[in-house]
C-alpha cells in the first residue's frame, strides 16, 4: 500500500533546541490527518519541513513514494494554506487563484476554466473580480483553500487556518472543511492546537509534545483510551488524580491518591501493588445525586458541595468541591458535565447544594506513571 | 469664549506652517511667475509679454540643455532605483538585528557632511592627479593619468550617489511591511524568484518606488552642485543656465521663465508617472 505521505524519523534542531525529534508517521490517501499539540511542540516546524520551507536535519519525507529530499517548495506536490492565509492583496480573487496556474504557464483559456470551476466548488462563483479586502473572513478562508486546490495537490497542508476567525465562523468552517475534504477526496494535513477542531474534523490525529509524537489514532481512540497522561489531559477535559495501587480486590484495584482518596478502578493484569498511576475520569462520565437517599451501587462515591454552575446551552458544567476521603482535609474541585434538560432536577442543582458525586469503575482510565 | 480661544490657539499652532507656505513658497513663486512674463523695454521699464519664453524657444542651446537635463534626470532616477532596490531589499528582508541598523546607518553616513564636501571628496578621488589615477598607475593598468572628471558618466554617478538615500529609505519602509508569508505562499504555489519579484514584491513596493522616484527626480532635476562640480563648465545642466541668467547676465526675467518651465515640466512628469503606475499622490507621500 502506498501512502500519501510518509515521514521517516524526522529530526530538526535550531541551535541547542530540538524542535522535532525522531518523528515518524504515515498518512493514507484521502484521509484528514491532524497534528495536534500545544504551541511550541514543533508542529509548525514539521509542516514547514513537509512543505519544503525548511530542511530536516535527519530523516526523510516521502510523498507518493517519492523522496522530497532536496526538492524545493515550488516543485513539491503539496500546497499550503497559511495561518494568516497570505492572500495576495494586490490581486483580485481570480488572480489569486490563477497565480499557481500562471506560474505553471497554463494557457489563459484553461486557467479561467479551472478557476471558475474551483470558485464554484468553494461557493464563491460570483466573487472572482472582488479584491481581497472586500471579502469576509470565511470567504478569504475559502479563497486561500481554492488557491491551493486549483493546483490539485497530492496533499493540502493547513496551518491553523481557523485561528483568526471568530468563534461562530470557526464552528461553521470546521464542518465546511470536513465536508469539502470528503467531497474532494484530497488528503488534508491539518495542524492545530485546538483539540475540538482536531476531534471534529480528523479521521486520524497525531498528538505532539515537545517535538515528539505522543500518540496517533482516531479521534475516538484518543478520547476514550489515551496512552499517556499528556494525551488524556490535552484531548478533552478530564478529572485527574495521581496515586499508588495499594491492593487488589477483584474485579477492582484500590488506589490511594496523593490527596488521601481511596479510588476503585478496573483490574488489569499489568498492574502490581505499589505501581504509581494516573487516574482520569471524563466529566460526562461523572454521576451526581442530591437528597437524603444515599446512592447505591456506585463504586466510587464522595460527598461534596456544588461550588459553581456553568450553563453551556446543551450541557451544564458543575464544579463540585469534594473533601478527600477518610477525614482528609484536602479538597479537590471535580468537573461534572450533565445534559441540560428542561425540568431535570439534577441538572438544576444550584451552587451551594450538598451532593454525592461518583463514577463507575468502568469510566475511569488508569495509566501507569512513567510508562508509555 | 473658550471656543474663540481654542480657535486662536489652533491658528497660532498653524502659523509657522502658514508663514512657511506663504513666505517661502507662494510669494517667491508668484514673483517668479509674474516676472517671467515681463519684458525689458528700457532701463527699469517693463511690459507684459511672452518674450522670455520666446527667447528660450528660439535659442537651441537653452532648450537642448533643458531636454538633456530632463532625460538625464530620468535616466539617473531609473539607475538610482536599480541600485537602491537590492540594497533596500537586503536591509529590509535579509539583514537582521545589528547588521540591519548598521547598514542603514552606513547609507545615512555620507549625509552627515554637506553636499559640497561630498562632491569635493569625489573630485579628490577622480581628478587627473587623484587617488584613482594614482592607484591605476601603481598597478600598471594605465600609463597616463585619465581625467575622470567632467564626463557625463561621472555626473551620472555623482547624481546616483547623492540621491541614493532618498530612494533607499522609502523602499526599506515599504519592503519591511511586506509579509514574509506572501513570499512563501508564492514559492509554495510554484512561483520562482523572478515571478515573486515581478508579481508580489514590486507591486507591493510600488508606492515606495514611486515616492522614491519622485523625490530623486526632483532632486536631480534641480541639482546644481553635483552637476557643476563633477561636470564642470561644459556639464550643460539646466540649473546652470538659470544661475547664469540670475547671477551673471542679470536677466532675472529670462531666469524666471526658465525656472518656471523647469517647475512645470517636472510637475507634469510626476503627474504622468503617477498616472502610469496607477498610484495616488497622497498615498505615495505618506
Amino acid at each position: 500500500m502506498t501512502f500519501a505521505l510518509e515521514c521517516r524519523s524526522l529530526s530538526k534542531r535550531f541551535g541547542s533546541f530540538s524542535a522535532v525529534s525522531d518523528v515518524s508517521f504515515t498518512i493514507s490517501e484521502g484521509s484528514f490527518f491532524s497534528i495536534l499539540g500545544p504551541s511550541g511542540c514543533g508542529k509548525t516546524t514539521l509542516l514547514r519541513m513537509i512543505s519544503g520551507f525548511c530542511e530536516p536535519d535527519k530523516g526523510d519525507i516521502v510523498i507518493h513514494s517519492r523522496s522530497m529530499r532536496g526538492i524545493l517548495p515550488n516543485a513539491r506536490p503539496v500546497n499550503m494554506v497559511f495561518q494568516q492565509l497570505a492572500l495576495f492583496p494586490m490581486m483580485t480573487v481570480f488572480e489569486n487563484i490563477a497565480y499557481g496556474l500562471r506560474c505553471r504557464k497554463v494557457s489563459k483559456k484553461k486557467i479561467s476554466f479551472h478557476v471558475e470551476e474551483v470558485l464554484n466548488r468553494v461557493g464563491l462563483a460570483q466573487s472572482g473580480s472582488k479584491k481581497i479586502d472586500q471579502l469576509s473572513g470565511g470567504q478569504k478562508q475559502r479563497v486561500a483553500i481554492a488557491r491551493c486546490l486549483v493546483l490539485e495537490p497530492k496533499i493540502l497542508l493547513l496551518d491553523e487556518p481557523l485561528g483568526a476567525l471568530d468563534l461562530k465562523l470557526r464552528e461553521h468552517m470546521k464542518i465546511e472543511l470536513k465536508k469539502l475534504q470528503t467531497q474532494l477526496g484530497t488528503t488534508f494535513l491539518y495542524i492545530t492546537h485546538d483539540q475540538s477542531e482536531a476531534l471534529v474534523m480528523s479521521s486520524h490525529i497525531a498528538v505532539m509534545k515537545e517535538g515528539r509524537i505522543e500518540q496517533i489514532g482516531t479521534p475516538q481512540a484518543l478520547y476514550q483510551s489515551p496512552k499517556s497522561s499528556f494525551v488524556a489531559q490535552f484531548v478533552g477535559d478530564n478529572n485527574h488524580w495521581r496515586g499508588k495501587i495499594v491492593q487488589f480486590c477483584e474485579p477492582y484495584v484500590e488506589v490511594q491518591t496523593e490527596e488521601g482518596w481511596k479510588l476503585k478502578a478496573l483490574y488489569s493484569s499489568s498492574f502490581q501493588v505499589g505501581d504509581r498511576v494516573d487516574i482520569f475520569v471524563r466529566p460526562e462520565a461523572m454521576l451526581v445525586k442530591s437528597g437524603e437517599k444515599k446512592p447505591n451501587g456506585w463504586v466510587n462515591c464522595f460527598e461534596g458541595l456544588v461550588s459553581s454552575v456553568v450553563f453551556n446551552g446543551g450541557t451544564r458544567d458543575l464544579w463540585v468541591n469534594v473533601r478527600g476521603g477518610n477525614g482528609s482535609s484536602f479538597s479537590k474541585e471535580l468537573k461534572v458535565t450533565l445534559p441540560a434538560q428542561k425540568g431535570d432536577g439534577e441538572a438544576c442543582l444550584p451552587s451551594g447544594r450538598a451532593v454525592e458525586v461518583g463514577w463507575d469503575a468502568l469510566s475511569s482510565h488508569v495509566l501507569k506513571v512513567g510508562v508509555k | 469664549m473658550n471656543r474663540l480661544l481654542l480657535k486662536w490657539n489652533v491658528g497660532l499652532l498653524a502659523l509657522p506652517l502658514l508663514l512657511w507656505i506663504v513666505l517661502l513658497i507662494i510669494l517667491p513663486l508668484s514673483d517668479l511667475f509674474i516676472s517671467s512674463f515681463q519684458e525689458k523695454v528700457g532701463v527699469g521699464v517693463f511690459e507684459w509679454g511672452l518674450g522670455n519664453y520666446q527667447a528660450f524657444l528660439q535659442e537651441p542651446f537653452y532648450w537642448q540643455t533643458f531636454i538633456r537635463t530632463v532625460l538625464f534626470s530620468i535616466i539617473a532616477t531609473m539607475a538610482t532605483l536599480g541600485v537602491a532596490f537590492p540594497v533596500a531589499y537586503y536591509i529590509a528582508k535579509v539583514a537582521r538585528g545589528r547588521v540591519k541598523s548598521m547598514l542603514f546607518v552606513l547609507c545615512l553616513l555620507p549625509f552627515w557632511v554637506s553636499e559640497l564636501v561630498r562632491n569635493y571628496g569625489w573630485m579628490i578621488i577622480l581628478r587627473e592627479s587623484g587617488l584613482l589615477n594614482h592607484f591605476l598607475m601603481k598597478l600598471n593598468l594605465i600609463t597616463q593619468p585619465i581625467e575622470f572628471l567632467y564626463r557625463d558618466a561621472t555626473v551620472m554617478m555623482g547624481l546616483i550617489y547623492t540621491s541614493l538615500l532618498f530612494m533607499v529609505v522609502p523602499l526599506v519602509v515599504v519592503l519591511e511591511n511586506l509579509d514574509e508569508s506572501l513570499l512563501e505562499a508564492s514559492d509554495d504555489l510554484g512561483g520562482g524568484r523572478l515571478i515573486s519579484l515581478r508579481r508580489i514584491i514590486i507591486p507591493h513596493a510600488m508606492p515606495g518606488i514611486v515616492s522614491g522616484c519622485i523625490m530623486v527626480f526632483m532632486l536631480t532635476l534641480g541639482n546644481y552642485l553635483t552637476a557643476t562640480l563633477l561636470g564642470g563648465k561644459e556639464s550643460l545642466w539646466f540649473t546652470e543656465h538659470i544661475y547664469n541668467q540670475f547671477m551673471t547676465r542679470w536677466n532675472w526675467e529670462l531666469g524666471s521663465a526658465m525656472g518656471f518651465l523647469l517647475l512645470v515640466v517636472s510637475s507634469a512628469l510626476v503627474w504622468l508617472g503617477l498616472r502610469m503606475t496607477g498610484q495616488k499622490l497622497n498615498k505615495v507621500m505618506t
